[in-house]
C-alpha cells in the first residue's frame, strides 16, 4: 500500500474535499483540527504506516491509531471512509440523530474507531494501556495516538507523557498536531508555555521529532523514523488550522464552524475540486 | 491469614491488608489479572504480588487518571485490570472513568480503599465520603462496598468474574470480623445478617459491624433486622422492600456522605415501591482528624446515632399506625 508522496498528496487532498463536504452537510462541527492532521492520517492509512484490513476493522493483527482529540474526527471519518472501512455515502451523516458518525469519537462507531474520545487529555492513557497490553502477549502491533496541542494544557496529559519511558513503549507513537489554535485563540496567547514543546517530550525521556505536518515528505520520514525507535516516540507536527481551504487557515474561528453554502463553494475552489450540483 | 483464607470472628484486621494476599491467590489461576497502582499498593498488600508477577503490576506513580487511562487501554487488549488507590483521591478520575472506561464500554475494576472516614487520623483529605455517589452515577459499573476482612476474596473474586466494571469500596480501620467462610456472597444480593420485627437497618461496609453490635445493645426492647447491603448498586430491591414490609421502619447506615450513597439508593427503591417511614445516618459535613472512634461519633455516624436513629424512625411508625 506504499505510495508516492505525490499519490499520498492526491489522498490527502480528496479526505480534505470528503472532509469538508460533510461537515457541510452536517452545519456543524469542528473544521480546523479536522483538516490540519489531514496529511499525517493520510500517511498513515495510505502510506503504509497503519497496518489493517479494512474488511475487518477488528483484525487482531493491526495496528490501532487513537484520536486523543475527537473533535477531529471528522477528518478521520472521512480519511477512513476513503480507506474502505465504511461506506463514503455515510458521511453526510455526521452529527445526525441515528448514525453512526457521532460529533466526537466513539469508539467501534463505524468499526475503525478505536476509542472514545472528546473530554481532552485521555488518549494517550489508553493507548499506553493497549502498547502495555500488547507487550504482555509478545504481540507486534503497534498504538498511534494522536492529541491537539491545547490537549498538552491537560495535567493527566504530562502523567501519561512521564510513564510511557518507564516501560520502554517502543509500540507507541504520540503524534501531536500542534496546528497553534484552540477554540479560544491561538495556542502561544491561551497558554505561552506551551513552547517549546518538543523539548518538553525530550525532557521526559521519548525520542522526539519536529515536523511540517503539512508536509508530506516530511511526514513520511517521521513515521518512518518512528518504526525504528528504541521507545515511545513522539512526534510534534506543526499545521495549520483549517489546512487547504482560504478563510479557514491559520484562524482560531476556525476550530469549529458552519460550512455556509458560499464557504462550501469556495473550499471546493480551493481544493481544486468541482462544486457538486446541488 | 497468611496462608488460610479466613480468620476467626472478632478478630480485629483491616479490610484492606486482606486485599493483597486475596488478590495474589485469584491472580496465581488468572494471567489476565493485572494491577495499576498510583503508588498505593503497599497499602493494600500487594507487595507480594509486585515480586511475585512484576510484569502484571504497574506503578504509575501519583497520577490517578493516568491510571484509570491505563486499565482502559488493558482492558482493550483483553486483560482484567485493577486500579488501585485510596477512595478519596477517586474523585479527580470521574471524568476518565466516565469516558476512558464508560464511553469506552471497557471492563475494569476500580478499588478505592481507606473508605469512609475509616483512615480517620489523616484528617479530611483522606476521608472518601462521595465515591459511592459518584460512581453510582455512572452507567455500567457495580458498586461494591467491603463489610470485613472475610469478605475480601469473595468480593474480589466476584469482582473479577463480573461482566461489567466493578467499583470496590475498602478500608482501612483495623474491626472485628463479623462473617466466614460460609456467608453468602453475590455481587447484588444483600445479606439479612440478623432477623428482625420492629426495625430494618441497611448498612454497608464496617457499619453492618457496627449496627449488629448496636442491635445487639438494643436487645430485648427493640428487635432489629440487620442487613448487609455490600452491593449499593444495582442494589438488592427486593431484600429491601420485603424486609421493609415485615418491620415497617427503615435505618440506612454508611460512612459516606449522606447525599448519594446507600441510603439514597435505599430511599428511591422504597419511595417507588414501598413508601416507609425511614431515617438516613451519613455525613453531611467534612470530617477532622482523630481516633476512628473519636471521628465516627463526631461525625454523626456513631453507635448512638444509629440507637437515635432507630429511636426516631420506630416512632414515626407508631405515629403513622395512630393516624
Amino acid at each position: 500500500m506504499s505510495r508516492s508522496i505525490e499519490d499520498l498528496e492526491e489522498m490527502a487532498r480528496r479526505i480534505r474535499v470528503a472532509t469538508v463536504k460533510e461537515l457541510h452537510a452536517s452545519r456543524s462541527g469542528h473544521p480546523g483540527s479536522s483538516l490540519s492532521i489531514v496529511d499525517m492520517i493520510a500517511a498513515l492509512y495510505f502510506g503504509g504506516f497503519l497496518k489493517y484490513d479494512p474488511r475487518n476493522p477488528l483484525w487482531e493483527e493491526r495496528d490501532l491509531f487513537l484520536l486523543s482529540n475527537g473533535h477531529a474526527v471528522p477528518g478521520l471519518y472521512a480519511c477512513i471512509a476513503l480507506a474502505g472501512l465504511f461506506p463514503v455515502e455515510e458521511l453526510d451523516g455526521l452529527r445526525k440523530f441515528g448514525t453512526q458518525l457521532q460529533g466526537h469519537a466513539k469508539r467501534g462507531s463505524p468499526p475503525g474507531i478505536e476509542i472514545s474520545s472528546g473530554s481532552l487529555g485521555q488518549g494517550l492513557s489508553v493507548g499506553i494501556g493497549i502498547a502495555l497490553g500488547l507487550k504482555l502477549e509478545g504481540k507486534p502491533n503497534r498504538v498511534f495516538v494522536m492529541m491537539s496541542d491545547g490537549e498538552q494544557q491537560e495535567g493527566s496529559t504530562w502523567e501519561a507523557i512521564m510513564f510511557a519511558p518507564k516501560h520502554g513503549l517502543d509500540n507507541l507513537v504520540a503524534i501531536v498536531d500542534k496546528n497553534g489554535n484552540q477554540i479560544n485563540g491561538p495556542t502561544s496567547v491561551i497558554m505561552p508555555g506551551l513552547d517549546p514543546l518538543a523539548a518538553k517530550y525530550e525532557a521526559f525521556h521519548w525520542e522526539t521529532t519536529e515536523i511540517n505536518g503539512n508536509d508530506m515528505g516530511e511526514v513520511v520520514e517521521a513515521l518512518a523514523q518512528a518504526a525504528t525507535a528504541k521507545g515511545p516516540f513522539a512526534i510534534i507536527s506543526n499545521t495549520v488550522t483549517g489546512k487547504g481551504v482560504s478563510y479557514m487557515e491559520g484562524d482560531y474561528h476556525w476550530h469549529h464552524g458552519v460550512i455556509t453554502d458560499e464557504l462550501f463553494a469556495t473550499a471546493m475552489d480551493d481544493l481544486g475540486e468541482p462544486v457538486p450540483a446541488r | 491469614m497468611d496462608n488460610g483464607k479466613y480468620y476467626p470472628l472478632g478478630e480485629k484486621v483491616a479490610i484492606r491488608s486482606a486485599f493483597g494476599p486475596a488478590f495474589l491467590e485469584l491472580a496465581r489461576d488468572n494471567r489476565k489479572l493485572v494491577v495499576v497502582t498510583a503508588d498505593l499498593g503497599g497499602s493494600l498488600n500487594l507487595v507480594k504480588f509486585g515480586e511475585e508477577y512484576p510484569d502484571r503490576y504497574f506503578n504509575c506513580g501519583v497520577a490517578e487518571t493516568n491510571m484509570i487511562g491505563i486499565c482502559a487501554g488493558l482492558a482493550i487488549t483483553g486483560y482484567t485490570p485493577f486500579a488501585v488507590t485510596f477512595g478519596s483521591f477517586l474523585g479527580r478520575t470521574m471524568d476518565h472513568v466516565r469516558q476512558s472506561v464508560g464511553h469506552n464500554r471497557v471492563n475494569v475494576k476500580i478499588v478505592g480503599s481507606h473508605g469512609g472516614v475509616s483512615n480517620a487520623p489523616d484528617g479530611p483529605s483522606a476521608h472518601a465520603l462521595e465515591d459511592l455517589a459518584m460512581f453510582r452515577a455512572l452507567p455500567d459499573i457495580a458498586v461494591v462496598v467491603v463489610a470485613d476482612a472475610n469478605q475480601v476474596p469473595k468480593a474480589v473474586a466476584a469482582a473479577a468474574d463480573h461482566p461489567t466494571s466493578v467499583y470496590l469500596r475498602l478500608y482501612r480501620e483495623p474491626l472485628p470480623v463479623f462473617t466466614d467462610e460460609t456467608t453468602p456472597f453475590e455481587i447484588g444480593k444483600a445479606n439479612v445478617m440478623r432477623a428482625g420485627t420492629d426495625v430494618t437497618v441497611v448498612a454497608c461496609g464496617p457499619h453492618v459491624g457496627l449496627c449488629l453490635e448496636v442491635a445487639d445493645e438494643m436487645t430485648p426492647e427493640r428487635s432489629i433486622e440487620v442487613i448487609d447491603c455490600h452491593t449499593v448498586k444495582p442494589i438488592d430491591a427486593p431484600t429491601i422492600i420485603s424486609s421493609a414490609g415485615r418491620t415497617g421502619a427503615v435505618v440506612t447506615v454508611e460512612d459516606h456522605s449522606i447525599y448519594g450513597g446507600l441510603g439514597s439508593a435505599v430511599a428511591e427503591v422504597l419511595a417507588e415501591n414501598r413508601p416507609t417511614p425511614m431515617k438516613r445516618v451519613g455525613l453531611t459535613a467534612f470530617a477532622t482528624s482523630g481516633k476512628y472512634a473519636e471521628v465516627i461519633d463526631a461525625a454523626g455516624i456513631g453507635k448512638d446515632d444509629v440507637k437515635r436513629a432507630i429511636a426516631a424512625v420506630v416512632a414515626a411508625k407508631a405515629e403513622g399506625a395512630r393516624r
